[in-house]
């Protein structure tokens, strides 16, 4: 029962301590509410401005403008499911349009030049007018690339429908799991709740260093208390604290519009228990290298911040490719093991896949632990156990 | 009742114990034997090699070379919990948790050796009760005054009731009605059982040690009970005599001649101490041959041997420098 002792030592420290406390339970659901100003947070949407030069053609006693009717059927598509997030909207000419694309108002901006419907009239074959339809936006940004993807695959159907030519092939476009109806806030909250839980690296390194800093150790060396008591004693401390910024994380994510899958949460408290004792491993090697709670929050920046943007926690990356072996690219973040949390995590929120999926990734994630823990415990008593 | 050290009956004991610091040797070649039971003092100046030495007793330093032995078992650094047990030491430094208050500590700091909530919380009690910390049972440790955590330093030492007490400086840093109070507690929490202490305080080892270890550059100088060291440099009593800053010459034939005379002299600065059997009647004597050699006398004083002037008799150097 010694570690219990060490248990409610720790407790009471930590809360005595509150400031490290309210800095990592409150900074993953801020995170969160950052994520939620920054992202867009209805499901996907593209916004398509036409500019319609098109001239047309007299037909007998009425005007043809495939143009206009184009912008028609655009808008007449948006009901269908496929191209629900494409948004259709006319602007006069080119150049108030641009504007729009700069102010951010419109991902694409198409522009149907003046022989539109005369060469869609046209007979095909090889002399046939080709007219030239213009895309204009950031070639660099999501938004347009799907944007005006999709865009020209309009384009391509309403000509074969208007000219009666039939291509000999059709596209179908297949949402993985709920990815098609998960908002960009929604695909980023997993990553961030496994952040709440990286969090803990700080609270963990500085309750540990806290005894060889005032030379408390000393006394606990001395006593019949073991090194496995005392780390049993502060883990469990810290568990308390990764699920309470988790839980208030789930919490801040529920409230700005974050749906929970039925029958998850069981699976991210599991993965999210492994992940805390990766990290209170991980802290022993940090509280190997740090003398005072002062140096912990130097050194600790460093691996938080490894951690953070390495393991697809703050964003998705795939990240700092190492070396191949045997076909299989070795890349840096394969060794830090929030990142196969964060890719549990996906695989059944994101993707929805079932939980028994993510056995590959629960493995990774129990071995990288198992071998944090020996490098940690053995760097820690080295550095702070042995008698000098 | 006190029993008394019972001799060949060694609590602690260490066999040729050394320990360097880099080049600095701390600590030469110490063996020595505490029997249980006694109150067992160490005394030296400052970077004599005490701390260093009982540091090694506990198993927190590794000697360079050489052993230490509880109860005839060997103790190697981190091994031995059993053991080490039966040790509770008062370190130099407090050593606190400064989130925790005093009544917590000391109750964590029982438990973590075992020793059953009811009781640790009874001693806990009981003890800043002794020690006129009642008041701050409380309080956290971080705001207690330095003087209040020599103190709870002192009875943490003791919460798991070990056989063998190691005290290094334990009146540090108190005022002298603390001074008092912590060393009655001491005297009276040995009753049973076996004290080590150090302090570079000679009227503090002579006080309350059964026997003294007088240490100087980390090798054993002398270990004796108070008493025998000072019949060992000569009986009788002691005549200071403050001579302040005279012409080095005559001060060197005053010595020679108050020798001649069959005085035993020794001179630390301006400091003459002549030592004598049935002193008294000679200071008349002693006075005329100072006037001769045109020697005036600031300050007399006429006292028993002290540990001070082991210490100096030993080294040729003061306790205090
Ligand atoms: N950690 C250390 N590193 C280097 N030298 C030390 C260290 N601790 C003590 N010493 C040296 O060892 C000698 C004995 O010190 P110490 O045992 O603290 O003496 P004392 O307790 O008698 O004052 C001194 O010369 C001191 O400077
Ligand atoms: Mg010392």
């Amino acid at each position: 029962m010694r570690w219990y002792y060490i248990f409610l030592k720790g407790i009471k420290e930590q809360i005595r301590d509150y400031w490290i406390l309210v800095m990592i339970i409150v900074m993953a659901p801020l995170f969160i509410f950052l994520y939620y100003l920054m992202v867009e947070t209805e499901t996907p949407n593209y916004d398509v401005v036409v500019v319609n030069h098109d001239q047309g053609i007299q037909y007998e006693n009425f005007r043809v403008n495939l143009g206009d009717s184009l912008v028609y059927y655009a808008q007449l598509t948006m009901g269908e499911e496929e191209l629900s997030m494409m948004n259709y909207m006319i602007e006069k000419n080119r150049d108030s349009a641009i504007e729009l694309l700069q102010r951010q108002r419109a991902d694409v901006l198409v522009v149907f030049p003046e022989n539109f419907t005369t060469s869609i009239l046209s007979p095909a074959g090889p002399d046939a007018i080709q007219a030239q339809i213009e895309l204009v936006g950031d070639v660099t940004q999501m938004e347009y690339i799907i944007g005006a993807v999709w865009t020209e695959e309009l384009i391509n159907r309403f000509v074969q429908k208007a000219s009666g030519i039939k291509l000999p092939i059709s596209w179908k476009e297949t949402p993985l799991g709920f990815s098609g109806q998960r908002s960009m806030f929604e695909l980023y909250v997993p990553g961030l709740l496994i952040l709440s839980i990286i969090m803990i690296i700080f609270s963990t390194s500085a309750a540990i260093v806290r005894e060889p800093e005032t030379r408390t150790l000393e006394r606990l060396k001395i006593s019949r208390l073991t090194s496995l008591e005392f780390l049993a004693g502060t883990s469990l401390v810290q568990i308390i604290i990764a699920i309470l910024s988790l839980l208030l994380a789930i919490l801040a994510a529920l409230g700005l519009g974050y749906t929970l899958i039925p029958g998850t949460l069981g699976f991210i408290l599991f993965i999210s228990f492994l992940t805390a004792l990766s990290m209170i491993s991980f802290s022993l090697i940090v509280a190997a290298m740090c003398r005072s709670i002062k140096d912990v929050a130097i050194i600790g920046t460093f691996p938080l911040f490894l951690l953070m943007f390495f393991t697809g926690a703050a964003f998705p990356i795939a990240g700092g490719k190492l070396f191949t072996i045997g076909g299989y690219t070795v890349m840096l973040n394969d060794f830090l093991s929030p990142t196969w949390a964060v890719d549990a995590l996906n695989k059944v929120l994101v993707q929805g896949q079932e939980i028994g999926d993510t056995r590959p990734e629960i493995l990774a994630l129990v071995v990288l632990t198992i071998l944090y823990f020996m490098l940690g415990s053995w760097a820690f008593r080295r550095r702070h156990m042995r008698a000098q | 009742m006190k029993t008394g050290p019972i001799q060949n009956d060694a609590a602690l004991e260490v066999k040729d114990l050394v320990r360097y610091y880099g080049d600095v040797r701390a600590v030469d070649h110490l063996s020595l034997q505490v029997y249980r039971g006694e109150i067992f003092g160490f005394l030296g100046p400052n970077g004599a090699g005490k701390t260093t030495s009982i540091r090694m007793m506990c198993g927190l330093l590794k000697p360079t070379s050489g052993d230490v032995y509880i109860h005839g078992k060997r103790i190697s650094a981190g091994e031995s919990t059993e053991v080490r047990s039966n040790v509770g030491i008062c370190p130099q430094e407090n050593i606190l948790w400064n989130k925790l208050t005093c009544f917590e500590q000391l109750v964590f700091s029982a438990r973590i050796y075992n020793v059953p909530g009811k009781i640790a919380r009874q001693r806990a009690n009981h003890l800043l009760e002794k020690m006129g910390l009642a008041i701050k049972r409380d309080k956290l440790a971080a705001t207690l005054s330095g003087g209040m955590k020599r103190k709870m330093n002192v009875i943490l030492a003791i919460m798991h009731d070990p056989d063998i007490m190691v005290f290094d400086e334990p009146e540090a840093g108190l005022d002298p009605q603390s001074r008092v109070l912590v060393r009655e507690f001491i005297r009276e929490t040995a009753l049973d059982k076996t004290v080590i202490f150090t302090t570079h305080n000679m009227d503090e080892a002579d006080r309350i040690a059964d026997r003294v270890a007088i240490i100087d550059s980390g090798r054993l100088l002398q270990l004796d009970t108070p008493g025998n060291l000072k019949k060992s440099i000569g009986e009788g009593d002691i005549l200071e005599l403050k001579v302040g800053s005279q012409v080095k010459r005559n001060l060197e034939r005053a010595e020679e001649a108050l020798k001649n005379k069959g005085f035993s002299v020794t001179v630390t600065g301006e400091t003459f101490s002549v030592r004598a059997r049935g002193l008294i009647p000679k200071i008349h004597e002693i006075y005329q041959i100072l006037e001769r050699e045109q020697i005036t006398v600031s300050e007399m004083k006429v006292r028993e041997n002290t540990l001070e002037d082991v210490f100096i008799h030993l080294t040729g150097k003061s306790l205090r420098q």
